[in-house]
């Protein structure tokens, strides 16, 4: 339904632009920006130094992702188009590191505690998009039975996930031995999507070396990667609140290479490959980019934006084209979880009355009926959204996009889910 | 670089790389579908009426998109002067009436009617059912998308109630078109037939093949049964259209049929005299499909459509009415908001509740349907 995209960018090599001459680290996680900085203006900082620390029930630690001096603390721009403090640093170029830990070469003499310490201390977390640290899902693993590595990256144009698994195959097995021991599961299950051949053939080696693993190869569907759609065509069984209740931990591919990468180096995540495409960009692929470097930066250095845009019929988007946030200025860092920008130029849709076909009802992967919800927010109507479960969105998009009066369903729905949360 | 602040969602700057809009694409095919019904309409009532029958069927159609067209128009310049609604020029105005006219489906609507009225009319009735179906079912409520009438079943209905069997009937076409239908004379026996006579019945009417063919005396686009059936092939494949509706009205009307016809003796042909006759299949495909005017979950569909069975078997058996499908589709109709409040939950729970809630509908239709019938027949 939802076309791909994906050949855009996952053909091409990936590009690095690790030597910004400014980098600036948001101080945000999840919905919270609650943070204690650690350093202070003019502070000298190395590649893995911990900035801040969130201080709320979470503990996220903020790393540094260059060498260098701070200089400044202040607030701009976020991704999540809130205003944000952020932590700005001039980059010297020596590249100096400091390690949380020292590098480990031999896995297999890592406890379980050890593991389980390294999740902590690296603050790794999930780069799906929850940004929820790893070691939380890490609290209660006794009932885990498998481990689900979610490399099915189902949004159109996004490929770093892709291109991440391909370049570290080996980091990703790694990851899983280490994620699968700290669980304790007897199973690991990597998921990927259906048609990827080259990724399939990078992956395909492994699984002779590692026979607890198995890899699955999911249709070529939005939303595949929500993790409760996955694992409803995988097990043919739903969960209520978390995947824990049939025994499953589920973690993202790229979560599993970085956390891997981290303990073979002792340094936390600081760089990642994030995607740029669409139309309004000259040249569009995967770029190497240090955490915190500002989009802009990027863009010029893989050549800047095609002539159209500037002329307010393009749009920039921080993620993915359904799931994604609209944002107005590429003034923005690169976050740990930023998976990528596109840059659409804008094709004329024009909103029709509803015909109400009921095409959101037969595509809503949760069971709604987005069209119903939509009802109910114009009347305010509570109970009956309560009825209509709307809680239960996960506003992925699909009733918009499907919608053949381009209505706008999804922003009805993601309204009615906090109306029925506030009650 | 700053970019524009959009309030739309972000998946509207997906490049699909179509030029025309899905709601474009489905009103084409539907348009379509419906023009490949007419044109064997058309040359049906060639065989067995005439080329002036024929050419008269082409009028009928002509007339009504006009007038669909027409209400739409006048409709909303009258209530643009009503509400001193100022536009720069006359032109622009005009291609903002032409907008909302075109986003109002008046050509569907149009066709659709003047497939399922007689090939006799004359063309003042055609012209003024349809303009006022469009105002009074269409346009009043809001327009496409709000109303809760179906418009062609209204525009049906409203011929019915507005003129006289045989003055709405065009002057100038040769006798046998005004003559009596099939399916009048099936009334008058109130659908009672034994299968002897289901025999000569059929055979009066060419055979099996002929009826689904649709090469017997009726009304102008109904008899194409078997263009219909592939109409909705075609629709089906290019998923315009949901298949539970017609499936569950045919479907539940086939075996309510099948039931009775046992009860009184007429045998295994007598759902094929209800089927093949009027505008049951016809009106399953074109008629109750409306979305605007139907359930908006399958689950709601499926009883909307078993339900609209029964009203229309109800009203052909027990009253003087030989055709039940327009009246049922209002009487139905009024039920959407009911069912749909009644079906609002999350779909894919509770699969089994659901399809018992359909079983039971099916249970309740073929029971009132069958215990109705007998009871008044027991006792008239």
């Amino acid at each position: 339904m939802v076309d791909g995209k994906k050949g855009l960018t996952n053909q091409k090599a990936i590009e690095t632009y690790t030597q910004p001459k400014v980098v600036a680290i948001p101080l945000k996680n999840r919905d919270s920006d609650n943070f204690e900085i650690h350093v202070e203006v003019g502070s000298k900082v190395k590649i893995g130094t911990v900035l801040a620390m969130r201080k709320d029930h979470l503990k996220v630690p903020c790393f540094s992702s260059v060498s260098g001096t701070v200089l400044a603390i202040e607030k701009k721009d976020h991704v999540s188009t809130r205003k944000t403090n952020h932590i700005v640093i001039e980059n010297d170029f020596q590249d100096e590191k400091e390690r949380y830990a020292d590098p480990v070469e031999e896995l297999s003499t890592l406890s379980v505690e050890e593991i389980k310490e390294k999740l902590q201390l690296s603050g790794v977390m999930g780069l799906g998009g929850t940004e929820l640290p790893i070691y939380e899902k890490y609290r209660d693993v006794d009932e885990i039975e498998t481990l689900l590595i979610n490399g099915v990256e189902c949004e159109p144009y996004l490929t770093s996930d892709e291109a991440n698994m391909k370049t570290s195959a080996t980091l990703l097995f790694d990851g899983i031995y280490l994620l699968m021991k700290a669980a304790s599961a007897k199973k690991g299950i990597l998921a990927i999507t259906k048609g990827k051949k080259e990724l399939y053939d990078a992956l395909k080696p492994y699984e002779n070396s590692y026979p607890n693993v198995e890899i699955k190869q999911m249709d070529d569907v939005y939303p595949m990667g929500w993790e409760k759609y996955l694992i409803r065509r995988l097990f043919k069984k739903t969960y209520d609140q978390t995947p824990a209740e049939l025994g499953i931990l589920c973690v993202n591919s790229s979560t599993v290479i970085e956390f891997a990468r981290s303990v073979r180096s002792g340094l936390p995540l600081y760089e990642r490959i994030v995607t740029l495409a669409g139309e309004g960009f000259v040249h569009q692929q995967n770029v190497k980019v240090r955490v915190g470097t500002l989009l802009a930066d990027v863009v010029a250095a893989i050549g800047g934006y095609v002539e159209e845009v500037g002329f307010k019929t393009a749009r920039l988007i921080h993620g993915g084209p359904l799931m994604g946030t609209s944002i107005i200025t590429d003034d923005l860092a690169v976050t740990a979880t930023t998976n990528g920008f596109l840059c659409l130029l804008e094709s004329l849709k024009e909103e029709s009355p509803c015909s109400r076909c009921g095409a959101c009802i037969d595509h809503c992967p949760a069971g709604l009926q987005p069209v119903q919800m939509a009802q109910a927010v114009k009347n305010k109507d509570v109970g009956m959204l309560k009825t209509l479960a709307a809680d239960a969105c996960v506003g992925c998009g699909l009733c918009s996009f499907v919608c053949p009066s381009s209505i706008n369903v999804t922003k009805s729905s993601i309204r009615a889910k906090s109306m029925v949360l506030r009650g | 670089m700053n970019f524009p602040l959009k309030q739309q969602g972000t998946h509207m700057s997906i490049n699909t790389g179509k030029s025309i809009s899905r709601n474009t694409e489905i009103l084409n095919v539907v348009t379509h579908a419906l023009l490949f019904v007419a044109a064997w309409a058309v040359f049906n009532r060639h065989q067995v009426f005439g080329l002036a029958v024929a050419l008269h069927g082409v009028l009928i159609l002509f007339t009504a998109v006009t007038s669909a067209v027409m209400a739409h128009m006048l409709f909303y310049l009258f209530f643009d002067w009503v509400d001193k609604k100022e536009f720069p020029s006359f032109k622009v105005q005009l291609q903002s009436v032409m907008k909302r006219t075109w986003s109002g489906t008046p050509i569907v609507t149009a066709l659709i009617l003047g497939l399922a009225v007689h090939p006799g009319i004359a063309l003042y009735v055609i012209g003024i059912t349809v303009f006022f179906a469009e105002i009074l079912a269409k346009l009043l409520f809001g327009g496409y998308g709000q109303n809760i009438f179906n418009p062609v079943a209204f525009g049906l209905v409203f011929i019915l109630l507005a003129f006289g069997a045989t003055e709405m009937m065009a002057g100038h076409l040769p006798d046998a078109v005004t003559a009596a239908t099939p399916l009048v004379g099936l009334s008058q026996v109130n659908w009672m037939m034994d299968s002897q006579e289901i025999q000569r019945f059929m055979t009066d009417q060419g055979g099996f093949l002929n009826m689904l063919l649709g090469l017997v005396p009726g009304s102008f686009g109904e008899t194409a049964r078997l263009a219909s059936l592939l109409a909705l092939a075609y629709m089906i494949y290019k998923k315009v259209l949901d298949w539970a509706i017609p499936l569950f009205y045919l479907g539940t009307i086939f075996v309510i049929t099948l039931v009775y016809g046992f009860s009184i003796g007429a045998g295994w042909w007598y759902p094929f005299v209800h089927l093949l006759t009027g505008g049951i299949v016809y009106g399953s495909i074109f008629m109750i499909t409306d979305p605007v005017t139907s359930p908006i979950n399958r689950q709601g569909k499926a009883i909307f459509a078993i339900l609209l069975a029964m009203f229309t078997l109800l009203i052909r058996l027990n009253t003087p009415h030989p055709e039940g499908v327009a009246f049922a589709i209002l009487l139905m109709n009024m039920f959407v908001p009911f069912i749909d409040a009644k079906t609002a939950n999350v779909t894919l729970v509770d699969t089994h509740k659901k399809i018992t809630s359909v079983g039971i509908t099916f249970v309740v239709a073929l029971v009132v349907v069958i215990g109705f019938t007998s009871l008044i027949h027991f006792f008239g």
